[in-house]
């Protein structure tokens, strides 16, 4: 048992939420509260679950680790390939801890449809795990895909008004890129077969496919498509203030707090390993397309009354940093990009959290609803202004340092001025994050009603203060994560690297790259 | 020629046996009918048990062609015999809790279900055009017949008679076509095309085209899908979701072994054209109109055409592995559809009246059994992973690009885009809106819990198992002489 | 010998527990808390500052705690540096931090609730902290830590009364402002990690004043970046705007932070990275220039202000530019000097002026004062010295400083405008100081009977600290005498020499003959005796009537400097407006208009060509058989090759 887990760790951490799930459609549907805890405890277990690939995992060791393979379509080569790196591992714990946030703060919030709820959470988490598991593009590209439909029903049967809207424009603008992106994964598997005569979607096979000219350019647009819907990079991410401002709290914990990071991990792991000529080529558009992001997602968010549409619209503009750190793709940047990616999890999951805490009172977004309420909810209040801190990157807690890395990073890399475009963010955060907080919690009382407000309860301060702590973590102590992905992105620079000579050598596209090592990032 | 008529073979004998018992099975039900109606409730078991009979002896039917070399028995006849078996069984699951909700269950129903799907079967096993055409009409008219099942209503009345005109001016199609093929190689076999330089002759080509109308028109491809809407609506749900299936299957089987026939190695350019041409207009206006579409059935008619056109891509692509994918893509069409159709004859309430999505608002949280499997069913037909809707589509694509047919495979994939559009809207209704109808549905009958799990255990196994099913199709394919490896 | 990092650590101790506990545990658990951990930390503070004091303290201690941030080829340490310029910071922000600790168990004990009391001093503690990691840190990146910690200190105490908008709005003001220029910082320190390839302090300077012609010609344009982050912390022309804001704050606040240890954080980075500055010489004029225009600026906007907080708030800008001018002309010792003595007696007179307000139960405006000396005579004593200090009169700690800033102005050479605008300064401050003390606590009372009433002297843990810090305001200058007074007068400097060391092929100017240093001496002390005179005798003496006389002979020019120049409205015009404008515009147009309508537009067309569609389908059978036809048409030219 033992050891079979040990062999299994992956197998079980993308399968043990569904099987988690089934259980819970076994039980009776009145049984909201056994369906609540249920869902929670395992979600719980899958944290426990997951840590121990954070302490053994082998920090020297380039390529993937905690491998397994099995066939699944054999005549085509699909096979059930699973395996992480550092890059995997820091989003997937990240996936193991704000799920059961989530549910924790859903407790005592959701009261309709609780067991689907549940269940819908458990099975969004396997999609979510296999994608970041996932070392097969056929076998990838199922969970992807599988990760929409859970999202699209927390969306839209337990999200706010406009939630039918929101859920739409949530699945056909994802499903817009991967319906491409799933046409090149298919051509890329049939030019493998075309070129070796075997049937292939493992990963590091195709790696060593070669493509250049106008092939190599459609296909990584196909690609960076998908990705960069899901990132969002500006103009693509219309989507998502709709999207995370319809979701419950829980949703929008999960879609700020881990969908996203999909599309850039996806960019990392398939678009630029794959085509890196095209990849480094077009990385300047990505740069500035990130800092337009950057900026113009700031300037927005600063215009919202709606305080989730206001963090929505600071997730644009943060994801925006974390684009223009992998478009200037030094190694700095790149890990600064990665750890920004769970910082911003972090910060934003605790926001949305907040939010939906003053929400569940209230209920209204409307940041005029509030005004003055600090001294009504202090705890409340302090987290907030943790969490606000962390966002605009204070030095000292976790989103500094992953900020400070990227630009720092671009500084060095030909782009220089792209790093000084983005750290205006340093400033338009701190005004429009600082604007939040003294309208919502400082300020005279100007509601009465909100003189009834209660202060946060124990289940919502527990998953808050989870955040918390992970933040402060991370801010004095940034190496425990660093030092697990400096040997995923060394690796990565330098498969793309040789990569790039090698396509310097071929003429036509496609062939098997003599030399290359096709060696995993 | 003429002896072989009168003595048969013990092998022609064997081949024959499954139409035989689904023809015995008919009119079993019709006598029991009409001298012991009492036994009524057990007509639906009977036709099932005589679907099983056909399977079984298809299956222990030596392969090899018989009346001499009329009829095929092989693993493609055997493979698509399965997925006409699949679908005429869920058609009687569903018809009777269907029919006993009417309060008209009539044995003819069963015994026109079992005739035409004898038909069908004849349209997928005959390599004589006449015995094709035989079946193809078989298939017709019975189903002209439960066209117009329900006398007393109108629409009923009225569906039955339209599909009887348009399927005569179609069969009147098939049936040139046919001549045509005759004069120009001299014999109504499917394998007497196969002789050089007949391809070239404009009286075969014309003669294909006739065929592929009029076959095209039981597919329902664009532009002769017209009658397939207000058909369907009119129908009783049992029969529609058997004819949106199977004759579908069929045809398209025929139409490669005629292609197949015709053109060695390969379509020629022009006619590679027109099948593509065919394939994306009916996956574009397919698509297109049932986002307009109100009603369930209708827009499931609409989807159906959608459908046919991704098939026919395989048909444009043209070669073994084509076939292979379609005969997938059909599968998977089967348990989605018939799931599909299924759900819709269990969620509304009177079947007389006409059938508004709308009415399915809340269905979700009352009905949810079936509802889950409706929803499950529509994202198949989506395409979403996971489903065997998607593996279909994989296929077929595959193929596609294989053939470095890449604007086919774009085109294709930009209308699974339009139709998340509809199948979202159904899902949605269902779940995301207040319930209209004031009390809940009945409760669901075991037939039909049993037509939907088994739907939706294939949905899952398709589409996550999916391998054995390629293999078994692969070498189906391979009984046609059909270009590929 | 306790290691460097106990200092900062104790204050953290006690914003934590205060922060956790402080509100359930009541004021005496928190006083105990606050006052307790400042007390400790300065102790602990002194307890290494004698020793290396003692042992003579030319080589800095450098204490390494292992790495904070490892990636690429970026690697920055968690280490605390003492050295001569960190003991000196040291010292006196422990002490004074101490100080207005203690004060403010008096001053907020009565009007606040157990929770804002604990709050207060649970920030205070973590200004402390962060106060201290900004003075200890060893490394640019450490130093950013307490740099920006300060900062959002200062936002926090500034919005302490977060229920008045103003103070809300304050505390916002000032961290975006002191964030613009943390922009600045930032970039200052890409540069010079591009240009070192690290962020220490000893490999920085040290490669920079072993190989100066190497590092030069990168180090104006990083050096103008780092000062751009001295101009926003320590309120320098044109970010200065958050500053006056700030007194919104508590007093002790302003005392604190706003005065004595926070606002001198930039003139401590500037002097911190001299050899850099030495090196970017044009960088040294901007520094000199900014300073000295904001010197005179604010001083003059100071003249005439009444809220008395608010004179004294202009005040520090405009000695704070004093410092900047000194760092600008090379003399770091006298700007530093400076930020010393500046620390004892400007922390003395806004605890003076807490004083005041407390006893005139909140009442800021000078005008509803006067008379105030016999009724708060410690109040008025200490004040009372204190601006004697800060306008110059010798032999007071101020008068040393700023002579020795003076000096070196002159020294700079040129055509002596900037030691001309430091003196015009030093008689403006004379005046403006002056002016406060006439009305504040000369003449007859001017506020409401009520309370006259009510007037009495502070508490002795409000009067204590003023007590200590007037003294410190005469003595503290001793250490610093002028080299007339003999060469190793100036203990100061010759402590201060090791931080500023010499650099290869980079000479340094000669010190000027005794006779100009004293002629220089008398007219600074004669300049700040005029306005001294001048202020008592118009506002003291003469009630006002004469600057009354001159307002009204010229209202455009009174109200305009009155109204601050009206920056603040400039700014709100040049920037905030356009800022609100703009956020709007894009989520409107380019959002809501722009992307989203043109994705909608597309589903809607094609929902339209559905319907459209829809109607071909007439359910007319002979249509139908029409449509067989057409396409069997279509389908024979396609391969008949018509199409």
């Amino acid at each position: 048992m033992k050891t079979l887990l040990a062999e299994h760790l992956l197998t079980v951490l993308v399968f043990l939420p569904t099987a988690g799930a089934i259980l819970l459609l076994l039980l009776p549907r009145s049984a909201a509260g056994v369906a609540k805890v249920g869902a929670l405890t395992v979600a719980t277990l899958e944290c426990v679950l997951s840590l121990p690939l954070w302490w053994h995992f082998d920090t020297a060791l380039r390529g993937f680790q905690f491998r397994e393979a099995a066939p699944w379509i054999q005549p085509l080569g699909i096979s059930y390939l699973l395996g992480i790196d550092g890059i995997s591992l820091v989003l997937i714990l990240l996936t193991t801890i704000l799920t059961p946030v989530s549910l924790l703060f859903s407790l005592t919030h959701v009261e309709k449809e609780v067991r689907g709820f549940s269940i819908a959470f458990l099975i969004l988490e396997t999609g979510v795990i296999g994608t970041l598991v996932a070392l097969d593009l056929a076998l990838f590209y199922v969970f992807w895909e599988v990760m929409l439909v859970p999202m699209y029903f927390i969306i839209g049967i337990w999200g706010g008004n406009r939630r039918i809207y929101a859920a739409m424009k949530f699945f056909l603008f994802t499903m817009a890129g991967s319906l491409l992106m799933f046409l090149a994964i298919l051509y890329v598997a049939i030019k493998h077969h075309a070129a070796t005569g075997v049937w292939s979607f493992a990963l590091e096979d195709l790696y060593r496919l070669t493509f250049t000219g106008t092939t190599a350019v459609v296909l990584f647009a196909a690609f960076a498509l998908a990705f960069a819907i899901k990132v969002p990079v500006f103009p693509l991410h219309t989507w998502l203030p709709d999207a995370h401002t319809e979701a419950p709290t829980a949703g929008s914990i999960i879609l700020a707090g881990i969908l996203l990071k999909l599309g850039v991990y996806g960019y990392l792991r398939f678009a630029l390993p794959l085509f890196p000529g095209t990849a480094l080529r077009y990385a300047p558009w990505l740069g500035v397309l990130g800092v337009i992001g950057v900026v113009y997602g700031a300037l927005v968010a600063f215009a919202q009354h709606d305080m989730k549409r206001l963090v929505a619209y600071s997730s644009v503009s943060h994801l925006g940093l974390v684009v223009i750190g992998v478009g200037a793709f030094t190694t700095i940047s790149l890990q600064g990009s990665i750890l920004q990616m769970v910082n911003h999890g972090l910060s934003t999951g605790a926001l949305f959290l907040l939010v939906g805490v003053l929400y569940e009172r209230r209920h209204t977004r409307e940041i005029s609803a509030y005004g003055g309420v600090a001294g009504i909810v202090p705890v409340t209040t302090a987290l907030f202004l943790v969490a606000t801190l962390s966002s605009i990157g204070l030095p000292g807690l976790n989103g500094f340092v992953g900020e400070f890395l990227i630009l720092l990073g671009t500084w060095t890399s030909p782009h220089r001025w792209w790093s000084v475009a983005a750290a205006t963010g340093v400033i338009l955060s701190a005004i429009y994050m600082l604007t939040l907080v003294q309208r919502v919690f400082w300020n005279p009382v100007t509601h009465e009603e909100n003189r009834r407000l209660t202060d946060i309860r124990w289940s919502e301060l527990v998953a808050a203060s989870v955040l918390v702590v992970l933040m402060v973590w991370i801010g004095v102590r940034p190496n425990d994560v660093l030092d697990r992905l400096r040997v995923s992105v060394d690796a990565l620079q330098q498969a793309v690297a040789n990569k790039q000579l090698v396509e310097a050598q071929v003429s036509n596209p496609p062939e098997i790259a003599k030399g290359a090592k096709g060696e995993a990032p | 020629m003429s002896t072989s008529l009168i003595l048969l073979t013990h092998a022609d004998w064997l081949s024959i046996l499954p139409e035989v018992s689904l023809a015995a099975a008919g009119c079993l039900i019709l006598l029991l009918e009409a001298f012991l109606p009492s036994l009524r409730r057990w007509f639906a078991t009977l036709a099932l048990a005589g679907v099983a009979a056909s399977l079984y002896f298809l299956m222990a039917a030596p392969p090899g062609a018989t009346f001499d070399g009329r009829f095929e028995t092989s693993p493609l006849t055997w493979l698509m015999g399965l997925f006409l078996g699949g679908s005429a069984a869920v058609a009687i699951l569903v018809a009777k809790p269907y029919l006993e909700r009417t309060r008209d269950e009539r044995g003819e129903f069963y015994a026109l279900l079992l005739w035409g799907h004898l038909g069908v079967s004849l349209m997928i096993r005959g390599l004589d055009l006449l015995i094709v055409f035989i079946g193809l009409e078989t298939l017709s008219l019975s189903f002209y017949v439960l066209a117009a099942y329900f006398r007393g209503i109108e629409a009923s009345s009225e569906a039955g008679l339209k599909y009887f005109l348009t399927g005569a001016f179609a069969s009147a199609f098939t049936l040139y076509g046919i001549v045509l093929l005759f004069g120009a190689s001299g014999s109504t076999r499917i394998a007497g095309l196969a002789q050089e330089g007949l391809a070239g002759r404009p009286a075969v080509i014309l003669g294909v085209l006739l065929l592929l109308v009029g076959f095209g028109f039981k597919m329902s491809l664009a532009p002769f899908h017209a009658w397939a809407p207000d058909v369907y609506q009119g129908m009783p749900t049992p029969a529609v979701l058997y004819l949106s299936i199977a004759p579908k299957g069929a045809s398209v089987l025929v139409l490669f072994r005629v292609l197949a026939a015709t053109f060695q190695p390969g379509l020629p350019d022009r006619f590679h054209a027109a099948v593509a041409a065919l394939a994306v207009l009916s996956m574009t206006l397919g698509n297109v109109v049932a986002l307009a579409q109100r009603d369930a059935k209708r827009l499931l008619a609409y989807s159906g055409i959608a459908h046919m056109g991704y098939v026919t891509i395989a048909l444009a692509v043209f070669g073994r592995e084509a076939l292979a994918a379609a005969i997938v893509y059909f599968f998977a069409y089967l348990v989605s559809n018939a799931g599909a159709f299924a759900a819709v004859s269990a969620l509304y309430r009177d079947e007389t009246k006409p059938h508004p999505v709308a009415m399915l608002a809340g269905e979700g949280r009352r009905a949810r059994f079936a509802s889950a499997v409706f929803a499950l069913c529509l994202f198949s037909l989506a395409g979403i992973p996971a489903t065997a809707g998607f593996i279909g589509k994989f296929f077929i694509f595959k193929a596609a690009l294989e053939r470095g047919m890449y604007a086919l495979a774009i085109i294709g994939v930009l209308n699974s885009l339009v139709s998340i559009g509809y199948y979202l809207k159904v899902v949605y209704i269902l779940y995301m809106r207040d319930p209209i109808e004031p009390e809940a549905p009945p409760p669901l009958a075991f037939a039909d819990w049993l037509a939907l799990s088994i739907c939706a255990a294939g949905i899952f196994a398709f589409g996550v198992f999916p391998a054995s099913l390629w293999r078994l199709a692969r070498s189906a394919a391979a009984t046609l002489p059909l270009p590929g490896p | 010998m306790i290691a460097l990092w106990v200092i900062p650590v104790i204050p953290l101790v006690g914003f934590a527990l205060n922060g956790l506990l402080g509100t359930r545990l009541g004021k005496g658990f928190v006083s105990a808390v606050g006052v307790g951990s400042a007390g400790l930390a300065t102790l602990a503070a002194y307890s290494r500052l004698i020793p290396y004091l003692s042992s003579g303290g030319g080589t800095p201690v450098i204490e390494p705690y292992g790495s904070w941030i490892v990636a690429g080829s970026l690697s920055i340490d968690l280490s605390f540096r003492l050295d001569p310029l960190s003991a000196l910071m040291l010292s006196f922000v422990t002490f004074v931090g101490f100080l207005i600790h203690v004060y403010s168990v008096g001053y907020m004990h009565h009007d606040e609730t157990d929770a804002g009391y604990a709050r207060y001093f649970a920030y205070l503690n973590l200004f402390l902290f962060a106060m201290l990691v900004l003075v200890l840190a060893e490394t640019f990146l450490l130093m950013f830590v307490g740099w920006e910690g300060v900062g959002l200190c200062s936002y926090l105490l500034v919005g302490y009364y977060y229920d008045r908008e103003y103070a809300a709005a304050a505390g916002k003001k000032a961290f975006v402002v002191n964030r613009i220029g943390d922009f600045g910082f930032l970039l200052g320190m890409f540069g010079l990690f591009t240009t070192f390839g690290s962020l220490s302090y000893s490999e920085v300077f040290g490669k920079a004043a072993s190989n100066p012609a190497l590092y030069q010609p990168a180090l104006t344009l990083i050096c103008l970046c780092l000062f751009v982050g001295a101009v926003g912390k320590s309120a320098q022309v044109p970010l200065y705007v958050w500053l006056p804001d700030a007194m919104a704050g508590p007093t002790p606040v302003s005392a604190l932070i706003h005065a004595a240890t926070m606002v001198t954080a930039g003139v401590y980075m500037v002097t911190r990275c001299n050899v850099l500055f030495r090196l970017a010489p044009e960088a040294m004029a901007v520094v000199a220039g900014i300073g000295a225009f904001t010197a005179i600026f604010a001083g003059t906007i100071a003249v005439a202000q009444n809220d008395i907080k608010k004179v004294l708030a202009y005040s520090t800008v405009s000695q704070l530019g004093y410092m900047f001018l000194a760092c600008g002309v090379g003399a770091y010792v006298a700007g530093m000097f400076h930020v010393m003595t500046h620390a004892f007696f400007k922390a003395c007179l806004f605890l003076g002026s807490g004083s005041v307000i407390h006893a005139m139960g909140g009442e800021q405006d000078m005008r509803k004062m006067g008379g105030l000396k016999s009724k708060l005579p410690i109040t008025f004593w200490t004040f009372l010295v204190a601006t004697l200090a800060i306008a110059g009169i010798p032999p007071l700690a101020g008068f040393f400083s700023k002579d020795a800033i003076l000096a070196g102005a002159f020294e700079a050479g040129g055509l002596r405008i900037l030691w001309a605008v430091g003196l015009f300064t030093a008689g403006l401050t004379a005046f403006y100081m002056f002016r406060l003390v006439s009305l504040t606590f000369f003449g007859r009372f001017r506020g409401t009977p009520d309370q006259e009433h009510h007037l009495h002297e502070s508490p002795p843990s409000m009067t204590l600290p003023l007590i200590v810090l007037a003294i410190l305001s005469v003595v503290g200058g001793w250490v610093g005498l002028p080299a007339v007074f003999g060469e190793n007068a100036n203990v100061f400097a010759r402590f201060l020499a090791p931080v500023l060391p010499g650099l290869k092929g980079v000479e340094e100017h000669a010190a000027l003959p005794h006779a100009t240093e004293w002629a220089l001496m008398a007219v600074s002390v004669l300049v700040a005796a005029a306005g001294l005179l001048l202020a008592w005798s118009w506002y003291a003496r003469g009630e006002g009537r004469t600057p009354a006389r001159i307002a009204a002979a010229s209202p455009g020019v009174y109200a305009l400097v009155a109204d601050k120049f009206r920056i603040d409205e400039l700014y709100g015009v040049l920037f905030v407006k356009p800022f609100y404008w703009l956020s709007r515009t894009l989520w409107k147009v380019v959002d809501v208009l722009l992307i989203d309508g043109v994705l909608n537009a597309g589903a809607f067309v094609v929902e339209l060509t559905g319907d459209l569609l829809r109607f071909l389908q007439t359910g007319n059978v002979r249509n139908y058989a029409l449509t067989f036809l057409l396409g069997l048409v279509a389908l024979l030219l396609v391969v008949a090759g018509w199409i």
